[in-house]
């Protein structure tokens, strides 16, 4: 008898290996509410409404390009996660609204998003349609002289937001967490059916 | 009147540190203030700012960080990434102290050089020389690499 293992544990064992490949333990995902829909400018000149995006889960993100540490890192995060995320067999898609729609053209946004690879569709518009998001969102933003060269910083809100295939905001993630955080999320998400 | 005898006594202290950092031999004695290099993070075309990330380890006596200077950005100050309720606000610090036996990390996120009006795009692959101005002790040149962030 020893070479037989206790139904119990291999059926705890079969369990761990499927846990492994299936739903991740983490996070657990909130229901925020209705995620409100907004139309702004993709970063190819064509009017994009984040409607048409049903159906997958999007990866949200508000940021600018001329920001120097934290909105880098954050794309960076945002495209490996959907990178990881794709790999698992979801589909997510990434989105990223400029909160300095002056200096944020589509043209820079293509530029930038371009160097990052990102997954994903850029987003600007006129001051006061990003206004109007923001506040739709619960984004704060506040453009703020600094003494060096671009001679301003916008301090942000700098939480991705997930919103489910359903349309649903669904889980606020903080800067520093990392692409697996967010590509498990969506992972839940697909777990959910 | 010998010479320096009108210069007060820290300031003196402080230029024989000066003087003494001058001399050394070039590899010898461990140097009391370690600065390991991280990285400059690469930039999109047309970009005119970036971020320079590394870590300070204080072996030596009290210090502080009061300014960085390098040729390939018009100017080069420190600010910190202060994250409060989910909003990231970018503070400018004029002197980062350096207590005796303190590890700093300028990291993403947190601590940052930033390095504005580039003067020219930074691609990866290339190196980016920055000197670092301190209270205490002689300036210090570390030379960071250009890199992709790699995301973690």
């Amino acid at each position: 008898m020893s070479g037989r293992v206790p139904l119990g544990l291999a059926l705890a064992l079969t369990a761990l290996v499927a846990g492994c490949r299936g739903v991740p333990s983490e996070p657990a995902l909130q229901d925020y509410g209705a995620f409100r829909d907004f139309e702004l400018t993709a970063q190819t000149g064509e009017r994009f409404d984040t409607a048409s995006l049903r159906g997958r889960p999007i990866l949200l993100f508000f940021g600018y390009t001329a920001c120097p540490d934290v909105c880098p890192t954050t794309l960076s995060r945002l495209g490996e996660a959907v990178r990881l995320a794709r790999a698992d067999g979801n589909d997510p898609i990434a989105v990223f609204v400029t909160v300095d729609p002056q200096a944020d053209t589509p043209t820079r946004l293509t530029e930038v998003l371009g160097f990052f690879e990102f997954p994903g569709v850029g987003l600007t518009g006129t001051p006061e349609e990003i206004d109007a998001v923001r506040e739709s969102t619960g984004i704060f933003a506040a453009k703020t002289p600094s003494e060096g060269g671009a001679g301003y910083v916008v301090d942000h809100t700098v939480s991705v937001l997930l919103v489910d295939e359903a349309g649903r905001l669904r889980y606020l993630f903080q800067t520093g967490d990392p692409p697996r955080l967010m590509a498990d999320a969506v992972a839940r998400l697909a777990a959910e059916g | 009147m010998p010479p320096f005898d009108h210069v007060p006594l820290a300031d003196r202290l402080a230029l024989a540190r000066h003087v003494l950092a001058l001399s050394a031999p070039r590899g010898e004695a461990p140097t009391p203030l370690e600065i390991t290099p991280r990285f400059v993070r690469a930039t999109p075309p047309g970009a005119r700012r970036t971020a320079a990330y590394l870590t300070l380890r204080n072996a030596g006596a009290d210090d502080a960080l009061i300014g960085a200077r390098s040729a390939a950005a018009a100017s080069v100050s420190l600010h910190r990434s202060a994250h409060e309720g989910g909003v990231m606000r970018m503070e400018p610090v004029e002197r980062l102290a350096l207590p005796s036996g303190a590890t700093v990390e300028l990291e993403p996120g947190g601590l940052h050089l930033m390095l504005e009006e580039l003067r020219v795009p930074l691609a990866p692959g290339a190196t980016v020389a920055v000197e670092l101005l301190f209270l205490n002790g002689p300036p210090r040149t570390v030379e960071l690499p250009v890199l992709r962030e790699v995301p973690k």
